[in-house]
């Protein structure tokens, strides 16, 4: 249902998945958090998720921020 | 002498008197809190669940009613940050139960956005009559 809209944004931890959340909130880029999803990895991880029009702002924003990026994948 | 002084005797068409009788019935989901799990940080707890409503929409079976009582109820409002996968679910046939008094207590029958707000005949006969209940 999701296919073709959205990428996700993989970082080191929740703790890190929450601070992400809160620097796309403040940039005014829609966000979600979502579980790391089965294959991209087997570990029990959050990441956010954002719409794949927005993953340029997203990964401007998180750079600002000194948020390390560990990967994006569109799913 | 009557060997069968003492005993009961039981057969698969009678069951012993309050005895449940296994039901085939709907898989129900309970929430019965706005975090998933209990620890010393309700944070993670509020992430857990988010999680969790987000890849329920993904995963089978589906349940066909979730229940949600207590502080759960929070979830169902304007501003929940499952509000969208409940809408989803919804959409998909899940019937999506509130406790009224519950509402009532926290204030938010006015704000109510996903679901039907219930009473406790209702939430007591729908997990007496599933077929599995999971509590969340």
């Amino acid at each position: 249902m999701y296919r073709d809209r959205y990428a996700v944004i993989l970082v080191q931890g929740t703790s890190h998945a929450i601070r992400a959340e809160h620097l796309l909130n403040r940039a005014g880029i829609a966000c979600k958090l979502i579980p790391v999803p089965r294959h991209l990895s087997s570990n029990c991880g959050t990441c956010v998720r954002v719409e794949r029009k927005d993953v340029d702002a997203a990964r401007e924003a998180l750079q600002v921020g000194r948020l390390e990026i560990e990967g994006i994948h569109e799913i | 002498m009557n060997e069968n002084v003492g005993q009961l005797h039981y057969t698969a068409s009678q069951p012993a008197v309050g005895k449940a009788i296994p039901s085939s019935g709907p898989l129900v989901l309970v929430v019965s809190s706005e975090v998933m799990g209990r620890g010393e940080h309700a944070e993670l707890g509020g992430i857990l669940i988010r999680s969790f409503f987000h890849v329920l929409g993904e995963v089978e079976p589906t349940p066909a009613v979730i229940l949600f009582f207590n502080s759960g109820v929070k979830l169902l409002v304007q501003g929940s940050p499952v509000l969208e996968d409940l809408q989803a679910l919804a959409k998909q046939g899940v019937e999506i139960l509130a406790c009224g008094t519950c509402m009532g207590y926290y204030d938010l029958t006015d704000k109510v956005a996903v679901g039907a707000v219930s009473n406790m005949y209702t939430i007591a006969e729908t997990m007496l009559r599933a077929g599995k209940t999971v509590y969340l």
